[in-house]
């Protein structure tokens, strides 16, 4: 059984009721580094939050399932997943800044969280906390202990948003965009300490990023976000090697220094009906059955799923 | 007659001095930035790499004068910023504009992006009043968001929506320089080249000229016209990306290209080469800040601070070794 199994996850605006997500499923194994691509804006943080039900007030998930460790997520009560959050799940989100609270001491609110989830305290917490904000990379502990959020640069508050989340020793750490504010060399050092913690621990990761180069060495499988739905899942290798989906080659060769494909910006005279496929105006391919219809998401090799007709 | 043109901004010499608390009676300072001076003339890109910490964000808030240097001064279109009288402040001072790291927190969460957009440009503009709303639909439309952006509000957008609403608004004043803070690593590939595309096509129609921060190797390459990598707040080397593959680099500069994580390349980074703890600019340690993690250290390094030096090769190098 994997650790988290999310089904036919919907989420929708209740303004508008536009689907943002729209039929998501995957499964994260036990001990499994799953790396996450894809559009900015395809619902990537939104299934984060929807695994964790921090959803914002307006938006809501009509229909699917999220398993955790055996467990019916979405049955819970606010307080069965709080003790889940940060104890056995937890995050490290896109914005530092607006997660860490202002007003107390890095240390206070490290310590903070020992004590609601461990119940430690004094001079053991003090210690954890340290050994911890070490471990992340984080050069004079104890002084940055009572450092506040906005003295701190990017790349430290980053760093402390991921000490705070392996702080209890979680199953699950969700981390989305954690090394975007990092240098390159911290960013090697965040991805050696989640490496080691998923080998040695056996801590098991979702991991959203826009960084082809840490989910290459990082990721055990991928999965590619567009417009709220999955297009392509694979292996790492396998989808570096040949990525299939017009998107993900789209995206592979818009990588800097890449020989970039010309078909880049291509507009297309038609328009695509709202039953078409919703990457069409935008595939270099942009084939006569996307027009009105969608593709569904199916196994064209070994544990390599794809949502193109191309393919079908 | 020729008229001299004066760099957009320049950074002579220029120190800030931070502190921290160690106890309720103790408060220790560090110095954030170190004697760095730069100049980006008009249309040119400046790229600044480095550690995280090391001073980055701090450069750019006082080329932005949001924030006073402690030693040394900001010219921007060739006159001293701390000389400028108010009248003249106020025309210069949106000719300089920002896109910040954490854009989240720089987009007020009250205001709809329709608000947040139409403010600077009416308050630059108030004769053009009229098409407030037409050319902020333009600009959203450039960085790559539809209309029906205007009616959210910030929490309501994508991390990578909100980056490009802040780029948008840096936009709207007609600047001359703006400073990028990891403007683009919040975007997917496909935006991100657009966007990184957006910029070049600006710079070359209004002549632009930015500073931009980042931590992508290939983005500075391949965007910069000079690159300065800083060392715990000093500069440490400044070359042309021309010459990248041509030319021997300061040690740290090397460590930074070797942890690249290459996603095309045949092997994974060499992290051997780490080594050492992070250097933290409230220890510096004495002689050459990056002696004790450099590979080729000797007794001079550990006891004196190289200074910055120039090299034929259109570069400047801050090593004993070098
Ligand atoms: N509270 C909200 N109300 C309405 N729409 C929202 C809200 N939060 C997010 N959205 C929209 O939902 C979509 C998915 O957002 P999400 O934050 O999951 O994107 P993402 O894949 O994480 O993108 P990025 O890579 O830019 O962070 C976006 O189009 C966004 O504008
Ligand atoms: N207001 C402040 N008070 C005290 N220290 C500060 C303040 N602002 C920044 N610092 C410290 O100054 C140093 C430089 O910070 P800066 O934000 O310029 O780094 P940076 O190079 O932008 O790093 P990053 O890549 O992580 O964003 C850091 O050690 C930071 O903690
Ligand atoms: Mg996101
Ligand atoms: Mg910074």
């Amino acid at each position: 059984m994997p650790l988290l199994k999310v089904q036919d996850l919907f989420v929708t605006s209740t303004e508008n009721s536009t689907y943002l997500l729209k039929g998501i499923s995957f499964s994260l194994n036990h001990g499994e580094i799953l790396g996450v691509l894809g559009e900015s804006g395809s619902g990537k943080s939104l299934t984060a939050l929807s695994v964790l039900g921090l959803l914002p007030a307006n938006l809501k998930i009509t229909s699917g399932e999220i398993i955790f460790d055996g467990k019916e997520l979405l049955s819970l009560s606010f307080q069965e997943l709080q003790k889940i959050r940060g104890k056995k799940i937890s995050i490290i989100f896109q914005d530092p800044l607006s997660t860490l609270n202002p007003v107390l001491t890095v240390g206070d609110q490290l310590k903070e969280i020992l004590y609601y989830h461990l119940g430690l305290k004094g001079p053991s917490a003090q210690d954890l906390v340290i050994k911890t904000l070490r471990e992340v990379g984080i050069p004079d502990p104890e002084l940055r202990l009572k450092n506040y959020p906005h003295e701190l640069s990017g790349g430290l508050r980053q760093r402390v948003m991921i000490a705070m989340s392996i702080l209890c020793s979680p199953k699950l750490l969700i981390a989305d965009e954690p090394t975007t504010a990092l240098d390159l060399t911290i960013q090697m050092q965040i991805i050696e300490l989640l490496r080691r913690l998923n080998s040695k621990l056996g801590l098991s990761i979702l991991f959203i990023t826009h960084d082809l180069g840490v989910l290459r060495w990082l990721a055990h499988r991928i999965l590619v976000y567009y417009q709220g739905q999955i297009v392509e899942a694979a292996p790492t290798e396998k989808i570096f090697t040949k990525p299939c989906h017009p998107y993900t080659q789209l995206l592979f060769s818009s990588y800097p220094g890449r020989e970039k494909s010309p078909v880049v910006v291509q507009k297309h005279e038609e328009k695509p009906s709202k039953e078409g496929c919703e990457f069409w105006s935008r595939c270099a391919v942009a084939c006569e059955r996307g027009l009105k219809e969608k593709p569904s998401l199916i196994e064209i090799d070994h544990d390599h799923l794809i949502r193109c007709f191309l393919y079908d | 007659m020729i008229e001299k043109v004066e760099p957009i901004v320049q950074v002579r010499g220029v120190s800030k001095i931070y502190h921290v608390r160690t106890s309720i009676f103790r408060k220790i300072a560090f110095y954030a930035l170190l004697n760095v001076s730069l100049e980006i003339p008009q249309g040119q890109v400046q790229a600044i790499l480095g550690e995280s910490g090391c001073g980055k964000s701090t450069l750019g808030r006082i080329v932005l004068d949001i924030e006073k240097p402690d030693e040394g001064e900001i010219l921007w279109f060739g006159q001293r910023v701390s000389d400028l009288d108010k009248k003249t402040y106020k025309v210069l001072r949106p000719k300089i504009q920002a896109v910040f790291q954490d854009s989240f927190a720089s987009l007020n969460p009250r205001f709809k992006i329709k608000e947040i957009l139409m403010e600077p440009f009416v308050l630059n503009y108030p004769e053009e009043k009229k098409r407030t709303l037409e050319v902020v639909s333009d600009y959203l439309e450039r960085v790559g968001l539809s209309k029906e952006y205007l009616e959210r509000f910030p929490h309501q957008l994508s991390g990578g929506q909100r980056q490009r609403v802040a780029l948008a608004r840096a936009l709207i004043t007609n600047p001359s320089l703006i400073v990028l803070d990891e403007p683009t690593s919040a975007l997917d590939m496909t935006i991100q080249s657009q966007i990184l595309n957006l910029l070049m096509d600006l710079k070359k129609q209004y002549n632009l000229s930015y500073l931009l921060i980042t931590h992508s190797l290939p983005v500075a390459l391949e965007m910069a016209d000079k690159i300065t990598v800083m060392y715990l707040g000093r500069a440490v080397e400044t070359f042309h990306p021309r010459l990248f593959y041509k030319i021997d680099h300061h040690p740290y500069t090397l460590l930074l290209f070797s942890s690249y994580p290459d996603p095309f390349a045949n092997k994974p980074p060499a992290t051997l080469y780490l080594r050492g703890e992070p250097a933290s600019p409230l220890n510096r340690p004495k002689g050459c800040a990056f002696h004790p993690r450099c590979p080729e250290v000797e007794k001079i390094c550990q006891e004196m601070e190289p200074p910055l030096k120039e090299k034929e090769t259109l570069q400047e190098i801050a090593c004993w070794k070098r």
